[in-house]
């Protein structure tokens, strides 16, 4: 009887420590869970990849005081792979594209001051190494999916003032939203900083229209 | 007579009903196999504090750095409103107010009002929702969102501590703009706001002005 006892606390402690273990191992797979939350575990190869890609671009220069002014860019980029990529022109024209904010005449009206060396930007002509790191896709009001691309840009160039042509850095970051094989929005940001007679700067808001060339040649997820 | 034409009329509407009904799956279905189902949202979020910097970018007479705290209610995963929105800026002088105030000696300092506090009650459409692979080995998860309300601003040409309000303006608005917003865990995420403020009204001289001021936001949000 004792012997029975025994062997029946044994199985029950037995299955005790089963179900304490089948216990901890939930809660810690819950834990586990819970804290890897955003960990991947498979990214889905991409849908959309960019070869040559030309593309036209309406462009807004805010900063300048005395003027506001509006673009139109073209660009002509090569992308490597999927990270790199080369926009080996970039142009932007705003010449006689140019509002005046008013300012000249308020200085005038106030103070009976007229500013004189408020020079205009004509044209911006650069080229710009381009790093894409991050290539996702969005939800449009949880109802469809859109796949988009940030980048980021660095690069070198001129910017074409009334008076003179200045050489100048510029940094910017921006979003491709791919419509179609061929055919993709980017919106971006540009802070251009020209050196001349003294440090002058430049910010560029665009949103361009792209062609993807030659985008058969490139494998995505649909022709793989 | 007129049943029969009723009888015609309904037959009508439930085939055009039926096609419509048709359509819409045929798109659905298409959507489902291009691109696959759209996901529940990782992150979702309650009540939010968000505090960080500001930057007013845009006044030819000062550019304002600043801080900001903002408290903001989530209805739902598309709608929010963001119950209040605070800043303080501290302004620093352009060359051109420099300029202005040491060649013309009709120029006072005083002539100068710049914003110093602000407050923001907006409603906010979070209409994208999405993730992008970094590099392809993590995933960040972010919203794009629009953003629409009210706003007073305090303008004052000297800081506060100077104490000195004798040319103050009291001021309201309306303000528009964009944002964006990627989670660092769960709780925490990283905002970045475009607004643009339209000054509507100054309050203590009467006068409806038509002044913009734009707004550069980045603050780190904690989901309560």
């Amino acid at each position: 009887m004792q012997h029975d006892s025994h062997r029946t606390w044994s199985g029950a402690g037995r299955a005790l420590a089963f179900c304490l273990l089948l216990a901890v191992g939930a809660g810690a797979q819950a834990a586990e869970d819970f804290l890897e939350q955003g960990k991947v575990y498979a990214i889905q190869p991409r849908a959309f990849r960019m070869n040559q890609e030309f593309s036209i671009s309406a462009a807004f220069l805010p900063l300048d005081a005395f003027y506001k002014s509006f673009a139109v860019s073209g660009h002509y980029v090569l992308h490597f792979n999927d990270l790199w990529a080369w926009e080996a022109v970039h142009l932007s024209f705003a010449k006689y594209m140019a509002i005046d904010t008013g300012l000249k005449k308020q200085m005038m009206d106030d103070w009976d001051v007229s500013p004189t060396d408020t020079p205009k930007v004509d044209y911006m002509l650069d080229t710009n190494l381009m790093i894409k790191p991050l290539y996702g896709k969005m939800s449009v009001m949880n109802s469809r999916i859109i796949f988009m691309e940030t980048y980021f840009l660095l690069g070198l160039g001129t910017i074409k003032y009334e008076t003179a042509f200045f050489p100048a850095a510029n940094a910017g970051v921006g979003m491709r939203v791919f419509l179609t094989n061929t055919i993709s929005l980017r919106s971006e940001v540009r802070y251009y900083a020209s050196f001349g007679e003294g440090f002058d700067s430049v910010l560029y808001f665009g949103l361009s229209f792209c062609y993807n060339a030659f985008a058969e040649d490139k494998p995505t997820a649909k022709r793989q | 007579m007129r049943a029969h034409v009723i009888e015609k009329l309904s037959g009508c509407l439930l085939l055009a009903a039926l096609l419509v009904g048709m359509g819409v799956r045929a798109e659905e279905k298409w959507y489902s196999e291009r691109y696959g189902p759209v996901q529940k949202r990782l992150y979702d979020l309650d009540h939010e504090i968000s505090l960080g910097w500001a930057l007013l970018p845009l006044d030819a007479y000062y550019k304002g750095y600043g801080v900001q705290i903002g408290y903001t209610i989530h209805f739902n995963e598309i709608w929010a409103l963001e119950l209040f929105r605070i800043g303080w800026s501290y302004n620093l002088d352009t060359k051109l107010k420099n300029k202005l105030i040491d060649q013309i000696p009709d120029v006072s300092p005083s002539e100068f009002p710049a914003v110093v506090l602000w407050e923001n009650t907006n409603l906010l459409f979070k209409f994208f929702y999405g993730k992008q692979s970094f590099l392809n080995r993590t995933v960040i998860h972010f919203e794009l969102f629009a953003t629409a309300g009210g706003a007073f601003v305090f303008r004052n040409p000297y800081p506060l501590w100077d104490g000195d309000f004798h040319n103050a303006n009291y001021e309201f608005g309306v303000n528009g703009g964009f944002g964006a917003r990627f989670w660092l865990t769960p709780r925490w995420s990283l905002r970045v706001d475009l607004r643009d403020t339209v000054v509507l009204l100054t309050f203590n001289r009467g006068s409806f002005p038509l002044k913009n001021i734009a707004l550069v936001g980045l603050t780190f949000g904690v989901n309560l």
